[in-house]
């Protein structure tokens, strides 16, 4: 038996941390917190006419239960409707719709009102809520029930019209009565110029009709919020009570705020029903686009067709846009996001400005097929933006994604003298420092279109090992295990893409098999098919073979000097020409330019540099000429100046590639004698 | 084999004890659990009585099925008027940091029938102005309060963050009358109220 448990017989172990947390667990349930989240939207909140009209969205039964669901104290309430004297100007029209004298239920009342003046009863009842909370309170003083809708009784005191009845008749008939003289018509005997919001007041800036550009203002006289207004029903429910929300302390009513708080909370409903959907290649719509076997990287243009089967008009603009949203989870981030979209999880926007209840909307955006190849099952639904979510219909697109697939056949290649590829080289003895224009052409035979420009260009990369850095790039290269990209814009399955590049041949002799593949660069290599550029490298040759030389007084080389006899501190002009028979072009410039130097040893010091304008001590000029080809014959020309001491010179020159190597010693001297 | 058979009594003899000795223990272990488990029981019992003995607050007043009769306004004529509303106020919430004085009394807090919410300011019968503290702990995220008058019902009413099991707001109205009613309550998704405390008010 261990120190933390007990035998209870065949029944076996009980733990005593068991026992405590089932304590814990106890104690837990006691104290534990319930939280509850708010949301709404009470800016620019726009009820249509229609909505407001709808004197039947509830039967007084439905209104009951509404009422009883809430645990409203309304539930049980009742009162008389009381429909005046007979002898009233309205009698008769009251008794069309009301059980005059009698005690009704109050959401008896709320649809009798309701009917008889075509205002939707859930307006009665969100106003109701919004005035004096009759909807939640369970037990509802006196005072809110007298005055139920808040009518007839302004901050500014003086409330009349007590009595649920008559609260819930009068507002029924001034939201009603309101509607209609702001739209400029006759109601109950009155002329639109009777409407009472016809003009500023100190809570807004305009006559509260629809198109006005209204400014709300605080009890302050700040304004706080300004829009426009954009039907009349809209602009009752601010006559009705002119504050749109509240804000800090003493600065503006609640008011309208509870209204569509609630209303938009109980009673505003977005539902929808399938009607189509549909996957093209474009935009264009005119080639359907199997989601079968589809390819990473593809975009594919899709849509769907919605009934809107709620009581509420879809928009695809305003503070509520209709879109459509990621679904299972909620707001997930999709992989077939494309860039068109409003974000990971908001694909589109109604297309249509508007799609009243029973009407059919259309939705559609793109797919951007994602890498990773398998069968998915994308689930999108509607959603009133920054309201509620819609039914989930359970809309999907069925997509297998192929793997991708680069592959290519070698088809030709070539080697050229430059670009214009008029003059075919060879690659076998050819020199160090040269450049070669190589090419090849490969056909496509995956599943993929090259492409030369985004985020994956297809280019020619080195093998043999992968990314090696070539021995012969070129400047002109994009790296050093990057030779060139794709010459054409894009190269289909089955098409041949081109590409060429510039090879630089390397200093070292020998032969070499130069190995290159394609590559989908940041993606993937294609498969190897031996592309390779076999080069045969020749040694360099430097050599010269002495043509003539010669000494001049000066550089007009028109005077010559014998320079058996010459003085100490003499100048003389002298040169040589020289036959390039190496392999080699001589330059005069660049890194390894042919100059005159000194031997006799190497690299000597020569007491003729002195006053003579020599590169260095040992170097008395470079090749006058830009360039010699091999067999062309170059010039060097430079001054000796005579050294001071007296005596015979025989002063030895020869050729030297300066930084790489001398050239062949054919024994160049001056004999000079100085006396 | 006399010898034998007394030594077979004595092993049957030790059996027995060792039986006996065994069921004791097993009687003895029950007994221990039972135990445990009713002083647990107890314990739970009298923390959630001593949690909700405490302050709560008076039984609702019975509902109003019918008020009495009211003649129909100006004998059912009617005349478009403007406005029509009672302007609700507003409150600024101080998220929890609740100011002094507040009563160190406890028997004058008022606390819902659940023990989930406290209210410490107003006490009952207190005279508010415009602009008082409403504050108290709860054991909720969020609340709601309204504020009726007894004239004209509801005229100031809003939400309450509760940051760190305490709550204030500074409340904003007009009244109409000189007497009236708090309500603090929390509501569900469906603006079900519950965990109510109501507490009547002097203006």
């Amino acid at each position: 038996m261990s120190g933390f448990s007990l035998r209870t017989g065949k029944r076996g172990k009980v733990y005593v941390p068991l026992l405590v947390l089932l304590g814990v667990l106890l104690f837990s349930f006691i104290y534990a917190p319930k939280t509850e989240a708010a949301s709404y939207n009470y800016t620019d909140f726009p009820m249509e006419d229609s909505v407001m009209r709808a004197s039947n969205t509830m039967t007084a039964s439905q209104i009951q239960n509404f009422l009883t669901e809430k645990g409203s104290g309304l539930a049980v309430f009742q009162d008389v409707e009381d429909c005046g004297s007979p002898s009233g100007s309205h009698y008769s029209y009251y008794t069309a719709y009301y059980h005059c004298g009698n005690t009704m239920s109050a959401a008896q009342i709320i649809y009798d009102a309701a009917q008889a003046y075509g205002i939707n009863p859930q307006v009665l009842l969100a106003t109701m809520q919004k005035e004096q909370s009759l909807i939640t309170t369970p037990n509802p003083t006196s005072s809110q029930l007298n005055y139920a809708m808040g009518y007839g009784c302004p901050d500014s005191g003086g409330c009349g019209y007590a009595g649920f009845f008559n609260q819930v008749d009068n507002a029924a008939w001034q939201l009603r009565t309101d509607m209609e003289l702001g739209a400029g018509n006759n109601w109950w005997g009155y002329a639109p110029s009777s409407y009472p919001c016809n003009g500023a007041t100190r809570y807004y800036s305009a006559a509260l009709k629809t198109g006005n550009n209204v400014t709300f203002y605080d009890d302050y006289g700040t304004g706080y919020t300004n829009f426009v207004m954009p039907n009349m029903a809209t602009a009752t429910l601010y006559c009705y009570t002119p504050h749109v929300y509240p804000g800090s302390s003493k600065q503006y009513y609640s008011g309208s705020y509870w209204f569509v708080y609630y209303f938009n909370r109980w009673f505003v409903s977005y539902s929808w029903q399938w009607m189509s959907q549909y996957a093209y290649t474009d935009q264009t719509k005119t080639t359907p686009k199997s989601l079968n076997g589809i390819l990473p990287g593809e975009r594919v243009y899709v849509g769907f067709t919605a009934k809107n089967t709620g009581n509420q008009t879809w928009s695809n603009t305003g503070a509520n846009p209709v879109m459509v949203g990621t679904v299972s989870p909620q707001e997930r981030n999709s992989i077939f996001y494309d860039g068109t979209w409003l974000s990971p999880t908001r694909p589109a926007t109604l297309k249509e400005a508007s799609v009243a209840p029973g009407q059919t909307g259309t939705f559609e955006f793109w797919l951007t097929i994602p890498d990773s190849p398998g069968g998915y099952n994308e689930r999108f639904s509607l959603i009133a933006n920054g309201t509620a979510w819609f039914n989930d219909v359970g809309l999907s697109y069925g997509i297998g994604v192929a793997p991708r697939i680069f592959s290519w056949q070698w088809m030709s290649q070539y080697a050229y003298t430059d670009q214009t590829k008029t003059t075919p080289k060879s690659l076998n003895g050819i020199l160090p420092g040269e450049r070669v224009y190589v090419g090849f052409t490969a056909k496509n035979t995956g599943n993929q279109t090259w492409s030369n420009t985004g985020a994956n260009p297809v280019r020619v990369g080195t093998l043999s090992p992968l990314e090696r850095s070539s021995q012969f790039a070129d400047g002109s290269w994009i790296g050093n295990s990057r030779p060139a990209t794709l010459k054409e814009a894009s190269v289909a399955p089955g098409q041949t893409g081109t590409f060429e590049f510039w090879l630089t041949i390397p200093d070292s002799p020998g032969g070499y098999n130069e190995r290159f593949g394609i590559v989908a660069e940041g993606l993937r290599w294609f498969n190897d098919v031996g592309l390779s550029y076999g080069i045969g490298v020749a040694p360099r040759i430097f050599s010269w073979q002495w043509m003539s030389q010669y000494a001049y007084t000066d550089q007009t080389k028109t005077t010559g000097v014998d320079l058996m006899n010459v003085h100490p501190g003499n100048k003389m002009y002298v040169g040589f020409t020289a036959k390039n028979t190496g392999n080699q072009t001589w330059s005069n410039t660049g890194a390894n330019p042919v100059r005159v130097g000194t031997t006799s040893p190497l690299e000597r010091t020569s007491v003729f540099a002195q006053d003579s304008g020599w590169l260095g001590p040992s170097r008395p000029a470079t090749l006058k000429e830009a360039s010699v080809a091999p067999g062309q014959t170059g010039t060097f020309e430079f001054w000796l100046t005579s050294p001071s001491t007296a005596g015979s010179y025989n002063e030895r020159f020869n050729l030297l590639s300066e930084g790489r190597t001398w050239f062949n010693d054919l024994g160049l001297s001056y004999g000079i004698k100085s006396q | 084999m006399l010898v034998f058979i007394e030594v077979a009594d004595k092993i049957n003899i030790m059996k027995t004890r060792n039986q006996r000795a065994s069921s004791r223990k097993r009687l003895i272990i029950a007994l221990i659990i039972i135990v445990i488990l009713f002083v647990l029981a107890g314990l739970a019992y009298y923390l959630y009585q001593k949690k909700h003995q405490t302050k709560i607050s008076p039984a609702p007043t019975p509902t109003i099925t019918q008020l009495p009769k009211q003649p129909a306004s100006n004998n059912g004529e009617k005349k478009p008027t403007t406005p029509n509303t009672v302007n609700d106020g507003t409150a600024t919430d101080n998220n929890g940091q609740i100011s002094e004085p507040i009563s160190s009394s406890p028997s004058q807090w008022t606390s819902s029938a659940s023990g989930l919410v406290t209210v410490k300011k107003p006490i009952a019968g207190e005279v508010v102005t415009n602009g008082f503290e409403l504050a108290g702990t709860a054991k909720v995220s969020k609340l709601q309060y309204r504020l009726l008058d007894n004239e004209v019902g509801v005229i100031s009413r809003g939400f309450i963050n509760v940051v760190s099991g305490n709550f204030s707001v500074n409340v904003s109205f007009s009244p109409h009358s000189k007497a009236g009613r708090l309500d603090v309550f929390t509501t569900d998704d469906n603006g079900v109220e519950s965990n109510e405390v109501q507490i009547n008010v002097r203006f």
